[in-house]
């Protein structure tokens, strides 16, 4: 079940910025990533997974720091490995904190800007710390900054570049719901330029919004490819979940029984949990039952279509 | 009545007895007796105490073997083994290990861990809190100080041709005199433990700089104190490991090795002063810096 | 003994959720059936502390006119079934959890029936045995439960993860969320309240003059910057003095006996705060005796925790070994071991993958069916909305707002997806005066009409269109934070 939706796309070669054909990473018994044959391009792909199932590894391989125990990676037609100046086009704004504390947000983004050896590294430097808008914090040192001022000075280092290719890792750990707002919109622009923007993430909602296009794994493996709709389209063996709330409950629950396409209903003080075979037919039905019987109807919501319970589907389908 | 019943085993409210800070306190000294004995955690913990302690009764029965075989000579020689003075200080080189494992194991990893926000959310103040690891220590060094020595006498005891009680009855000065020249050693072994461990962060690290203070540090300090300059001599005052065993010769009546405090004309009661004035000081230092966490 | 003052079962602070929508009529003072006495409240708190059991033989045998338990005052008829439906897990998760919860539902139609004659040495009896009759459910003194309990009970127990789980509804909208519904008119001690609260550490101001009550039940606490929530915290601990201003927390000044306050309050920190050499039993034992419990009940109390949220063998390896969600598993059960009144959440879904975030997001509404209050803090407002009924938005050390969750929105709006025909929905809509915008399929209908679904349903009908959804729409947490803040 879950191989046939991880077939929903693969797309022509040259959409692709990067590609990864079968590649597989163990450490030694354990297999990291296992037989992943996916593409990312221009965008923001989000890339979902429990704890351990491989993401990181992933970007990882992706920016060339590990090889590939089997399979291809390329980027930009090219391996990341090999091809130093990719260095220059990809950045991964790792999870972990080893950032240089005693320099200021401002030293640390020219830092990079040198190390990448852009043509204007200052003016890079300043165009950068205004994108992640850390202005004014920009003088103070990285040791004093909070979590998710760090997290911009990072995406900042990275922007520095003009990177075609960003691969971030939770780069929204640790901001503050007006930070978290801004990065968003931030990686949506960025997506919307024609960058090819990676973004893993285990806070749902945020990636439904970034993202166009969602790559999930599990276990090493890819679970499933594409967008939301699509993945909820493609899984046809789940009828779909409507809850209605109503003052009668009871009532419309047995005119909906009667529908050949209701499967089941779940009656909760005023709530109804509807699961439809036919969902469609549903829709149709209901108004009319509504306003034939009186029936109020306060609120009606599939409740299975958010990323949420396509993920939960996907992990937990075995 | 039948019995047909099924217990419900969810959430429970608890509406049994709170010991409010006494026994917030009690709770201190146990988890403090058991992280330094290693008990209810990992194996590995269990190596570095227990085989200190094993090493120590040995050590005390192998002394207790050496009388034994000492009397069964027909020369005299049982008066030239040593006797609990100057076995005092080769355990105490012991209890100085066992001392520099227990004093860090029992403040660091807890502010390391960043355990403290959870313990201070307890009613629990510092004050409490320092006590019991307080208690702790002294209960588990006193462990490794009288254990053995208490062994030894008794061992002693045994053998004698007094009998048991009749050696006993001989030796009573000595049951006040090994508590108090222990307390000697603990004061400021201990003082000086705690003082490092409150600023220090690392177990392993805060254990050299201990035993660094005691070694080299002394032999510094008794050099500098001999030079022959106004008020310099109370520069031996710093070498602190000779004042336990200035109190020690002092207490046994022993004529032994000249300290550097005796060198320079001072009185075993200065000693005394310097072991308590550690002592005070390491644990005033050690609550200043504590105090800013509840 | 004077027993004309009714009081809240949870007078010491937790609340029965389900009597907040119950007002009596009249809501007269003088009415001794009112659920709650304020100016009694602080006299039966001395006089009984905690003890419920205690209280309870003080009542007098059979005696109906007395208004002590809640649901004795007036008739049982009077007794509203729904809130028999409610309660905590039920009314939000979908499924009863390790709570056990009983079927409520009719059982207590039946009883009702059988009269309140007051059985008190039959609710002794049982309560010794059945811990249900000190639930934080509808009551805990109802004698009828006390009759329920003799015979053959029912018990539910189900995986506290059940993968059968029903999607949570995000909370956008009042009627969505479950009964505790934080009333502020209601005579319920807030848990608790700070006046011009300030705190600065030199320069930097973390609170400046916030004034808040923080109602029952679970409050979510937003803000940026984190120098604000941490302190606030540590301010309600009493770990540190605010800079002036008052705090009170569940009754007491914590400046004056902050010692009291800690030993009623859990918290759960953000960072790293468990010993690697330790078990998750022996740990969360340790932190139970420092709040004061004997060993024997430490140890127990533990155990029960740790099985609560979930952790079953792995109870006893060390914490060293442990991942991240079980890690904040962990730290949750340190926080409710030693029966808090409150806990302070510190982001107790950070790090956590969609699934443990879920099933973390899941217990902190169990907690609230437990009958324990929560504040969490967090940034992430999606887990707020789906956890909180009250919110407090702090921006910069100022107070934003604190009201429910909800509250603070046009509720004059709806959206509407339909299948097709989205045009004709629209048209027959604003002929009948409502504004409405058509976003493909999507339409947003606005107006002051007295039944907008119901005219929306209508219309949907008459056009024949399939309707998807119907959600009357309020500002997401998201976006009044947003407005509110400065940029």
């Amino acid at each position: 079940m879950v191989g046939a939706l991880a077939v929903s796309e693969t797309g022509v070669i040259t959409e692709h910025t990067i590609r990864l054909t079968e590649v597989s990473k163990w450490f030694g018994q354990k297999v990291a990533v296992s037989d992943v044959t996916v593409g990312f391009g221009p965008g923001v792909t989000g890339l979902l997974g429990p704890n351990g199932a491989g993401k990181t590894t992933l970007m990882r391989l992706i920016t060339g720091l590990q090889r590939p125990s089997g399979g291809r990676v390329e980027v930009l037609g090219r391996d990341p490995r090999r091809d130093v100046d990719l260095y220059r086009r990809l950045i991964l704004v790792p999870e972990d904190e080893s950032v240089y504390a005693h320099l200021s947000a401002h030293q640390f983004v020219l830092l990079n800007a040198r190390l990448m050896r852009t043509a204007d590294p200052e003016a890079a430097t300043a165009r950068a710390i205004a994108t992640v808008d850390l202005g004014d914090a920009a003088h103070r040192r990285l040791g004093e900054f909070s979590k998710g001022m760090r997290q911009r000075a990072k995406v900042a280092a990275c922007l520095v570049s003009d990177p075609m290719v960003l691969i971030l890792d939770e780069p929204l750990n640790g901001a503050d719901p007006v930070q978290r707002a801004a990065l968003i919109n931030l990686f949506v622009k960025l997506g919307e330029e024609g960058r090819t923007v990676v973004v893993s993430s285990h806070v749902l909602a945020e990636v439904a919004r970034m993202s166009s296009r969602i790559v999930a794994m599990v276990d090493g493996r890819l679970a499933a490819v594409g967008t939301v709709s699509e993945l909820r389209a493609a899984m046809t063996d789940r009828p779909r979940q409507v809850r209605i709330e109503t003052d009668r409950a009871r009532e419309l629950a047995g005119e909906l029984m009667r529908l050949d396409g209701v499967a089941g209903i779940r009656l909760r003080q005023d709530t109804l949990d509807i699961e439809a075979s036919d969902a469609l037919g549903l829709a149709r039905a209901l108004p009319r039952i509504a306003r034939d019987t009186g029936i109020r109807l306060r609120r009606v919501e599939p409740t299975d279509e958010s990323l949420e319970s396509v993920f939960r589907y996907l992990v937990g389908s075995r | 009545m039948t019995d047909n019943v099924v217990f419900d085993r969810g959430y429970r409210r608890y509406e049994g007895p709170r010991r409010g800070l006494a026994g917030a306190r009690a709770a201190v000294v146990r988890d403090g007796l058991r992280r330094v004995l290693g008990l209810r955690r990992k194996v590995r913990r269990k190596i570095m105490p227990w085989s200190l302690l094993a090493v120590a009764l040995l050590m005390a029965a192998i002394f207790v073997g050496l009388h034994f075989f000492a009397s069964q000579l027909p020369v005299d020689m049982a008066s030239n083994l040593p006797r609990y003075g100057e076995l005092f200080d080769f355990f105490s080189w012991i209890g100085i290990l066992f001392i520099a494992l227990a004093g860090p194991t029992l403040l660091i990893p807890d502010r390391t861990q960043g355990v403290l926000s959870v313990y201070f959310s307890r009613p629990l103040t510092v004050g409490a809190y320092l006590q019991g690891k307080l208690i702790a220590f002294v209960g588990v060094t006193a462990l490794i100080y009288l254990g053995p020595l208490l062994a030894l006498h008794l061992g002693l005891a045994f053998l004698s041709p007094d009998g048991f009680l009749g050696y006993l009855g001989a030796n009573l000065d000595v049951l006040w005199k090994i508590p108090v020249v222990s307390l000697g050693y603990l004061a400021l072994h201990g003082g000086l433990i705690t003082a490092i461990s409150a600023v220090v962060n690392r177990t392993g690290a805060a254990a050299a700089v201990f035993l660094g203070i005691l070694t080299a540090g002394g032999s510094i300090a008794s050099r500098i104190g001999l030079i022959e300059a106004p008020g310099v001599r109370y520069a031996t005052l710093a070498a602190l490991d000779q004042h336990p065993r200035a109190v020690r010769d002092w207490v046994f009546g022993i004529d032994g090795v000249t300290y550097p405090v005796e060198q320079v004309g001072f009185s075993p009661w200065l000693s005394v002063a310097t072991i308590a004035v550690v002592a005070v000081a390491g644990l005033w230092w050690v609550h200043w810096r504590y105090r800013r966490l509840a | 003994m004077d027993h004309g003052a009714p009081l809240l079962a949870a007078h010491d602070g937790r609340r029965q959720p389900a009597h907040h929508n119950q007002h009596q009529p009249g809501d007269d003072p003088e009415d001794p059936r009112l659920l709650v006495d304020p100016q009694r409240l602080d006299e039966w708190i001395g006089l009984h502390g905690n003890d419920e059991t205690e209280r309870r033989k003080e009542q007098p045998q059979g005696d109906q006119a007395s208004p002590d338990p809640i649901r004795r005052s007036g008739d049982p008829q009077q007794d509203d079934p729904q809130d028999d439906l409610d309660d905590g897990p039920q009314s939000s998760g979908g499924y009863p959890g390790h709570l056990g919860r009983l079927p409520r539902q009719g059982s207590s139609q039946a009883e009702a029936s059988e009269g309140d004659a007051a059985q008190n040495d039959e609710d002794e009896a049982s309560q010794t045995r059945h811990d249900l009759t000190r639930r934080p459910g509808p009551t805990v003194d109802d004698p009828i439960r006390g009759h329920m309990l003799m015979g053959f009970v029912l018990e539910f127990h189900f995986s506290p993860f059940s993968r059968a789980g029903s999607e949570i509804p995000t909370l956008r909208s009042p009627e969505t969320r479950s009964p505790h519904v934080a009333c502020h008119t209601c005579p319920v001690p807030p848990v608790v309240t700070t006046s011009s609260l300030t705190h600065d550490y030199g320069v930097v101001v973390a609170l400046d003059e916030v004034s808040v009550e923080v109602p029952n039940g679970v409050t979510g606490l937003v803000g940026a910057n984190g120098a604000g929530k941490t302190t606030l915290f540590r301010i309600l601990l009493g770990l540190i003095q605010p800079t002036s201003g008052d705090v009170t927390v569940l009754g007491h000044d914590v400046h004056s006996d902050p010692l009291s306050v800690r030993g009623r309050v859990g918290y759960m920190p953000e960072d790293d705060c468990l010993p690697g050499e330790q078990t998750a039993a022996d740990f969360v034992a340790y932190t139970a005796e420092l709040a004061g419990l004997p060993s024997g009940e430490a140890r127990r109390r533990s155990s029960e925790t740790l099985y609560l949220v979930g952790l079953e063998e792995e109870r006893f390896r060390y914490l060293g070994d442990f991942s991240t969600g079980m890690r904040q598993r962990v730290k949750l059960a340190q926080a409710i071991v030693h029966d808090p009144m409150l806990v302070l959440l510190d982001e107790p879904a950070s790090g956590l993958d969609p699934q443990g975030r879920d099933q973390m997001l899941d217990l902190i509404r169990r907690l609230d069916g437990f009958g324990i209050n929560v504040i969490v803090s967090s940034h992430v407002l999606t887990d707020i909305e789906r956890t909180a009924q009250w919110v407090i938005l702090l921006d910069g050390g100022n107070l934003v707002r604190s009201g429910p969750l909800g509250g603070g929105g046009d509720l004059q709006s709806i959206v509407v997806d339909v299948v097709d025909h989205a045009a004709a929905v629209a048209e027959r809509l604003s002929s009948s005066g409502l504004r409405v915008t058509v976003e493909g399929t999507r339409l947003l209908v606005e107006g002051a009409s007295g039944d907008l679904e119901g005219d929306i349903t209508e219309a949907v009908a008459a056009t024949g269109a399939g309707l998807i959804r119907l959600v009357r729409g309020s500002l997401s947490l998201e976006d009044e934070f947003l407005a509110h803040s400065t940029p």
